[in-house]
């Protein structure tokens, strides 16, 4: 190695010392990605038919069986799902789309498993494991419940699977004889040691479909509490097809929560329950990260305030830099080369 | 190794490219399986920060290198169309640092990718090639491509205006996970053709790696295939643990005769099927340039070669070696 090649490799060195310390990613993805398209006005956050959405491109997510963690999925029953994103300047939507000839919207008995759809996002820079994130690598659920969405409409309890059931009693409540006891039937709400404790599944009543939570690794998953619970849902089973919509602010106060920036990209991954294969927990079809892109907004007309000067250190100047370091470097190998003895 | 002819930035990227894809992108990914004690964080958080240098350098090398063959494609005009490709995909690659991928220029990048692979599997089709070698690179070439149009079929979609999902992604992307297994066969077909028995035995050992782990844990194994190889091992695992077999053999015994060829062969497994980043898909791009008529280009003057004709695409007389680039 002479004198020349020393210094290229020294100096390609120090530029990939300084591409990882600067957190500059030299490489761009070219996997699948997931755009969504910008909307001025509101969002169809509740209306899955609406022609809004033909403005945002679909992709086809492939899922595959979660078949790390116990419980396995050996089988997946959902191939893919297809997906849509929109947002305005407030909120972004995810419209979910798959194939499930069976509607499964109750879990009140237990052989009953409802279907369901989730969203993830990690909170972190880096793409965490796919399954649950890991430690270290956080990441943000949101997981749409189709007994949920039913029991906003009309909650369901045993007795309306099972009519001619009779309670003989329940401790510390004074029912009427043979009914199920209601919250409002206990003495001291104590006794109700799962609503206490704040357990959104204990909770009399839904005020979304959707549970926000997170997760940093298998057996790490997290409600966030009540009042952090700020994901909208809406979902339709027509013709044997779920159109789910996901809905939020794109800015979050909450810091287990992910935040949007339009013109910015971000990961997501997909998950899916089909509750006639008895599928919950870790039983599902999941899928890989994909790449979701938030479509820059249009430039706002100027307003009398001008912007502040953003100084030269930027991400994009600090690239630029980089690669004409690069190039001039490319050049003297390609002189180097061209002067190297037959 | 014999890479003299080559800019010393090739060796050099083989070997960024191998940490990367053996530490980066499979070791400190196997870290979720393993317990984790303070001092195991530590020592991964060290050898994270380390690969992930060692990334950096194979992606500074991985555009020096593919700029470096568009431009003695382009310098010796034989290939123009195969430079201009190259050339175009590192355009919309520093490009694409700097404006985000989605759309027209992550559209553009696998139409200069596809190109590129079309045309390097082309030329090993407009020379005097060994069928093994053609079959190979033509398998490697059509593997790659399937699995760029399954990833840019949502992108072309996007950019037509189209609402609805593209059909067939799913089956392309299988396809090309087939031919990327055929490849491996071929490779091995070709490569470790005449190979002894230690060679056959030592190649055994990264199939059994793969093997164990598969039979012991057979998520594990899946997670890390998919992460480590971008293969989803939709086959039966006995396909998977054959080719890992055939591909080792055909590097261990490259490397025996024709170190260059072996480096070519690591290239386009550390790129990996169906990569998700640009700096991946230049490695493959690099590989099978190299495999379809590169290391021959490079030949130094005086080899047995005939003018205009590449001694490592010449096919090999009987109990000749069946290497590459012997003559180098």
């Amino acid at each position: 190695m002479n004198k020349h090649t020393r210094l290229l490799l020294a100096a390609l060195l120090l530029l990939a010392v300084a591409l990882t310390v600067s957190k500059i990613p030299l490489a761009s993805s070219q996997g699948l990605q997931l755009v969504s398209s910008w909307v001025d006005g509101e969002l169809p956050d509740q209306d899955p038919a609406s022609p809004l959405w033909r403005q945002a491109p679909a992709i086809e997510v492939p899922l595959s069986a979660q078949n790390i963690a116990k419980p396995f999925l050996l089988e997946s029953k959902i191939k893919s799902v297809t997906a849509r994103s929109l947002h305005n300047q407030d909120q972004v939507a995810v419209l979910v789309e798959w194939d499930d000839p069976t509607r499964d919207e109750s879990s009140v008995a237990v052989q009953d498993f409802r279907d369901a759809v989730a969203l993830q996002f990690p909170q972190v820079e880096a793409q965490p494991y796919f399954c649950m994130g890991q430690q270290g690598g956080n990441v943000n659920i949101w997981q749409w419940k189709a007994d949920w969405q039913a029991d906003l409409l009309a909650r369901r309890e045993m007795e309306d699977r099972y009519p001619d059931m009779y309670v003989d009693d329940y401790p510390f409540t004074q029912p009427v004889a043979g009914a199920l006891a209601r919250v409002a039937d206990y003495q001291d709400q104590n006794y109700l040691p799962a609503l206490k404790a704040g357990n959104l599944f204990a909770a009399p009543t839904f005020h979304t479909p959707v549970e926000d939570l997170n997760a940093g690794g298998f057996g790490t998953l997290t409600s966030q509490p009540g009042e952090g619970q700020n994901v909208q849902g809406f979902g339709t089973w027509q013709d044997g097809r779920w159109r789910v919509i996901f809905s939020r602010s794109l800015a979050s106060p909450e810091a287990d929560d992910i935040s949007f920036s339009s013109g910015k990209t971000y990961s997501i991954a997909f998950a899916v329950w089909d509750g006639a294969n008895q599928e919950r927990n870790g039983m599902k079809s999941t899928s890989q990260w994909v790449n979701l892109h938030l479509r820059q907004a249009p430039e706002a007309p100027a307003a009398g305030a001008a912007a502040a000067p953003a100084g030269w250190a930027t991400p994009r100047n600090i690239a630029v830099l980089l690669f004409g370091a690069l190039a001039i470097l490319f050049l003297i190998g390609a002189i180097i080369y061209t002067r190297l003895p037959e | 190794m014999n890479m003299r002819r080559f800019p010393p930035f090739f060796s050099w990227l083989a070997l960024a490219a191998l940490t990367d894809w053996l530490i980066t992108r499979t070791l400190t990914r196997a870290a979720i399986f393993m317990p984790k004690p303070p001092l195991a964080i530590q020592v991964y958080q060290v050898v994270g920060q380390a690969a992930q240098v060692a990334s950096n350098l194979a992606g500074l090398l991985a555009f020096l290198a593919l700029g470096w063959i568009a431009w003695r494609l382009l310098r010796a005009r034989q290939d123009p169309a195969h430079g201009a490709a190259l050339l175009g995909l590192l355009l919309v690659s520093l490009v694409t640092l700097v404006v985000p991928s989605a759309g027209v220029p992550g559209l553009a990048f696998h139409a200069l990718y596809g190109a590129a692979l079309l045309l390097a599997a082309w030329e090993i089709w407009k020379r005097p090639a060994p069928v093994g070698l053609r079959a190979a690179v033509t398998l490697a070439c059509l593997a790659l491509l399937a699995g760029a149009l399954s990833q840019a079929l949502p992108g072309a979609y996007t950019v037509l205006g189209s609402s609805e999902a593209p059909p067939l992604g799913r089956e392309l992307f299988n396809l090309g996970e087939l031919l990327a297994l055929l490849s491996a066969f071929a490779l091995g077909g070709y490569f470790g053709r005449g190979a002894p028995w230690w060679v056959w035995l030592a190649a055994g050992l990264p199939a059994l790696f793969f093997t164990l782990p598969r039979l012991l844990a057979p998520a594990m194994a899946g997670v890390l295939a998919i992460w480590s190889t971008g293969l989803t091992l939709y086959l039966p695992w006995p396909f998977y643990t054959a080719g890992i077999w055939a591909g080792a053999a055909a590097v261990i015994n490259a490397a025996r005769r024709d170190p260059p060829a072996a480096w070519a062969v690591l290239l386009l497994a550390a790129g990996g099927y169906a990569p998700q980043l640009n700096v991946h898909a230049f490695l493959g791009l690099a590989a099978v340039w190299l495999l379809a008529g590169g290391l021959g280009e490079i030949a130094p003057a005086g080899g047995a070669a005939s003018p205009g004709e590449s001694p490592a695409l010449t096919a090999p007389a009987p109990g000749e070696r069946t290497g590459l680039s012997t003559q180098l």
